[in-house]
């Protein structure tokens, strides 16, 4: 690696009791909140992402860090530095932007020069780190080209050069693959997360795709309304959610109302699910006497001739890795997902037996406005 | 309830309060707003506020509405209002009419030769304002060519109503044709191929959906000729006659009878009917455009190709373009010969004159002119940069003063500068400033909306992306905003550019012995009846003119030339 790109003395991201309100368009004396008392922690050179439904205040927050947005409270420490009440030009911080808004009159060498020009660099060095850069993103050939003459996946490199070639000690991401086609999403963001963790820069990254969020991040914060509903790795997130909208927003889940609650203790709970009395876990947000539903994930109901459940295939489609049924069991319509493909002969129709793999089942408190 | 409220209140105070300490830590940018409020209400709302208080007040500066008593019994001042709203309804509304056509045909039809009607709808924009006037004289008056040598009618009479609204019904309908041709192009046209679908003829479609949606553009259109008739001045100067309006009868109290402030008052009357229709476009029509823009291509309107439609349209815009290339063709031949209507013969005499005598006048038109358009496009720019992309107290007031002086009549800015700057503190009357300041501001409202317009069509974050790198307000504007509103600045100069060398009213009131300016010239010629000399004039404004487009399409392509270079 050369000097450019060496790895620098990264800062961590502090977030501190953070509010934004803006006032309702349709109510007068009514607020929305943007941010509603949030707090949260990015350690140095880790890559978070904050993810949520559109409106849940990821992007404020994130325009909040950057400093194009005032917080109503709170504070946010970059490293150690206090930085609400500093313009953003003077925040070190580096931005990609959904559209990443290269300048349309520059080259892509001038794109990536302006952040080092304004920091009156010699010549030379401004030089050797655009050089440098461009080779690292592959993208040296293109130098002399301007913004409308390369493709998106180009640009987006362009604009990922210019965001690190600063030297930043935080680099914001708002949602920087969404103009992406498919393919070159997923192939950008692997990318991405392979730069970032070279450069090892200290990240927050905001998108509403939850499967960009469990690609590229050491930490997922899901976000809802303006508040943080959980924090954690994709895995514990998945596993375990904490509610209902956490539960549906990350992966696929059925829920279903479970017959009886007998108790609820220490993470775990005891009921009566279609019929079959079992212990699973349980949220520590469930309480007794709450309105709760059972997490069933697709991928935790099994098809086999053992199975104590009775069903029936209301529908059925392929999808090459796996087959999707809907099933109606005791009632329910359930959505499942099959990786077997030793059940590919059912038709719709069949009455069959399932299983459900009780160890992956989860109590949560029901979400009875469910935004996703 | 009660503390959830306070709470809010106390957090908006506290953010009101932090986002006026961010603006502290910015000092550029404060500098930038509080310069630009300071010479916006110096010169655009000062100067009328001045020409109201002398028309209330007497020498003394006590209270005194003597003058209005006066101006009410003592002169014609009813017949003239009335006469000019009169003349701006029906202006309005055939102008309008005329540029809806004009639109129309070219919007919705498969009419051959689109692009020669577009470039000619567009000339008498881009033209003095006497010109059609002039070649309406040559043309129809007493020794006009049509009227006497063809028609051998002797003395034929053109003062008055008939051709004055003729004459401005030909020079202002291409604003009403570009601003429904705008409104015809965005209007989303799946509804009329949705109309056409469901079984609908194309009058029906024309009457049932394409018409009622354009009743908006109509209106704003009919509003801005309305106040363009009322406060025009060049026009009615040459060809009212006796048929008195307000513009003409405060130049003659001023010119003719020395009484500023019956003049003023006269001016600022005008104002009135202008500033309403002014406010209505803007806050009542604006608002029940139909028009939208989404962003999204909305599909192409199946044009219309029924000779039945297409062939008449094509007769009258045909016969409307002809009459106008009559028009320029009259005035520049006449510009070459040596007698008009007595002796034919072909010369440079005119040219002679007019260089001998007005070299100085085209000079200094030149000179002031090019003084003052970057002035204005600049500043246009920055104030569309604040106004777009700036959060300040302020903005409406900000927004409001930059359009004042394009708002009002020209002879009510030209007298407001006049009882504003000549005295002290600031006496500029009788200096070339004065003039660059009144065509400066004359034309500000044009950067600012062109610029306005190219910005929010500019993703903001192209200006965020060069803040997050470092760069502070003024470096973002000239290296960032500036650039990206390159054809927006184009338009703005060019268009600043020629509504300074072609203003009238504004500056008629400002010219001295020192500096005289071309269009002044013009006027003076035609009211002494030197119509060689006057065409002389307005051919040698026509070319400066079109010399300028090209040299400020170059100035403006070399200053932000996308540079292309090898990084080895």
């Amino acid at each position: 690696m050369s000097e450019g790109q060496k790895k620098q003395e990264a800062v961590g991201v502090e977030i501190r009791d953070l509010v934004k309100t803006f006032p309702a368009y349709d109510q007068k004396n009514k607020e929305i909140y943007a941010a509603n008392h949030v707090t949260l922690s990015v350690k140095p050179g880790e890559m978070v992402t904050l993810l949520g439904p559109s409106g849940c205040g990821k992007t404020s927050l994130l325009r909040m860090v950057a400093g194009f947005l005032m917080p109503s409270s709170g504070e946010i420490y970059i490293g150690n530095r206090e930085v609400s009440k500093i313009p953003p030009n003077k925040r070190n911080v580096g931005m990609m932007f959904q559209s990443y808004a290269l300048f349309p009159h520059l080259s892509v060498y001038d794109n990536v020069a302006y952040g080092l020009k304004l920091k009156h660099m010699g010549k030379q060095e401004i030089h050797d780190r655009v050089r440098s850069i461009l080779q690292l993103m592959q993208i040296e050939d293109y130098a002399s080209r301007f913004p409308n003459e390369i493709s998106g996946g180009q640009q987006q490199r362009v604009a990922l050069a210019r965001a690190v070639v600063t030297e930043p000690s935080v680099l914001l991401f708002d949602e920087p693959l969404s103009n992406l086609d498919a393919k070159l999403r997923e192939y950008m963001r692997e990318e991405l997360r392979k730069i970032q963790k070279r450069v090892g820069i200290t990240s927050l990254y905001v998108t509403h795709d939850q499967s960009e969020a469990m690609a590229i991040s050491d930490k997922v914060i899901i976000m809802r309304s303006g508040t943080i509903e959980q924090t954690g790795t994709a895995m514990e997130i998945y596993a375990r959610p904490k509610n209902q909208f956490v539960a549906g927003f990350i992966g696929k889940a059925n829920f279903v109302q479970p017959d009886v609650i007998h108790s609820i203790s220490g993470g775990r709970a005891e009921i009566t699910l279609l019929g079959r009395r079992m212990m699973i876990e349980a949220s520590e947000e469930c309480r007794n006497g709450e309105r709760c539903v059972v997490m069933i994930r697709p991928e935790d109901i099994r098809i086999s001739p053992e199975g104590d459940l009775k069903a029936r295939i209301i529908s059925k489609a392929y999808f090459g890795q796996y087959i999707r049924h809907f099933l109606e069991i005791g009632g329910c319509e359930i959505e499942q997902m099959d990786f077997t493909q030793s059940n590919a002969a059912l038709q719709e129709g069949d009455e069959i037996a399932v299983s459900l793999v009780t160890d992956s089942l989860r109590l949560l408190p029901a979400d009875d406005n469910k935004e996703i | 309830m009660d503390s959830p409220g306070k709470a809010r209140k106390k957090r908006q105070k506290s953010e009101k309060r932090k986002e006026f300490l961010l603006l502290m830590k910015q000092p550029g940018l404060l500098f930038a707003i509080i310069v630009v409020f300071a010479i916006l209400i110096l010169f655009c709302i000062y100067p009328i506020v001045r020409l109201f208080i002398s028309c209330l007040t007497d020498k003394t500066g006590q209270l005194n509405l003597d003058n209005i008593n006066y101006v009410f019994t003592k002169t014609d001042f009813f017949q003239a209002f009335w006469n000019s709203i009169k003349l701006g309804l029906f202006v309005g509304l055939m102008a309008t009419v005329v540029g809806y056509l004009y639109a129309f045909a070219i919007t919705r039809t498969k009419l051959p030769g689109k692009k020669f009607f577009n470039i000619m709808a567009i000339l008498p924009i881009l033209s003095p304002p006497f010109v059609i006037s002039l070649a309406v004289m040559l043309l129809f008056g007493r020794s006009g060519l049509i009227t006497k040598n063809l028609l051998h009618i002797r003395g034929n009479n053109i003062y008055g109503f008939t051709w004055l609204s003729i004459v401005q019904i030909l020079s202002l309908f291409p604003l009403a044709y570009l601003n429904l041709k705008g409104m015809l192009e965005t209007l989303d046209s799946s509804v009329e191929n949705a109309s056409r679908t469901l079984g609908a003829s194309r009058l029906k479609v024309f009457l049932t959906v394409t018409l009622p949606l354009s009743l908006p553009g109509f209106l704003s259109s009919f509003l801005i000729i309305f106040a363009k008739s009322l406060c025009d001045f060049g026009n009615p100067q040459v060809l009212a006659g006796d048929y008195n309006v307000l513009s003409v009868s405060a130049y003659l109290q001023i010119v003719g009878l020395f009484d500023l402030k019956t003049g003023s008052f006269i001016a600022l009357s005008i104002l009135l009917p202008c500033m309403l229709a002014y406010l209505i476009q803007n806050y009542w029509v604006s608002k029940r455009s139909f028009v939208t823009v989404t962003g999204k291509a909305t599909g192409t309107v199946e044009l219309i190709g029924e000779k039945r439609i297409v062939v008449p349209l094509f007769i009258i815009l045909l016969l409307m373009t002809l009459f106008t290339i009559l028009m320029y063709g009259t005035v520049v031949y006449v510009s070459f010969v040596k007698t008009w209507g007595v002796d034919w013969s072909m010369t440079l005499d005119s040219y002679q004159f007019i260089f001998k005598r007005g070299a100085r006048a085209i000079k200094d038109t030149l000179l002031l002119s090019s003084i003052a358009t970057p002035l204005s496009a600049l500043l246009g720019m920055l104030i569309a940069f604040l106004l777009v992309r700036k959060n300040f107290l302020g903005k409406r007031l900000m927004s409001a003063a930059s359009i004042i002086p394009f708002a009002v009549p020209g002879i009510a800015l030209g007298i407001g500068y006049v009882a504003a700057f000549n005295t002290r503190p600031i006496q500029l009357t009788g200096t070339a400033l004065i003039i660059i300041v009144a065509m400066v501001f004359r034309t500000l409202s044009i950067g600012v909306e062109t610029g306005s317009n190219s910005l929010r069509q500019v993703d903001p974050s192209i200006e965020e992306a060069a803040i997050i790198l470092g760069a502070g307000n003024a470096k973002t504007f000239f290296s960032v905003s500036l650039p990206i509103m390159k054809s927006a600045l184009f338009s703005g100069l060019l268009n600043s550019f020629i509504r300074s060398m072609t203003s009238v009213s504004a500056v008629i009131f400002l010219v001295s012995v020192n500096w005289n300016l071309l269009t002044v010239n013009i006027l003076s010629e035609i009211e002494s009846n030197r119509l060689g000399a006057a065409s002389a004039y307005c051919v040698a404004l026509m070319v400066m003119v079109i010399l300028a487009v090209g040299v400020l399409e170059f100035i403006v392509n070399g200053l932000f030339a996308r540079r292309r270079r090898s990084y080895e």
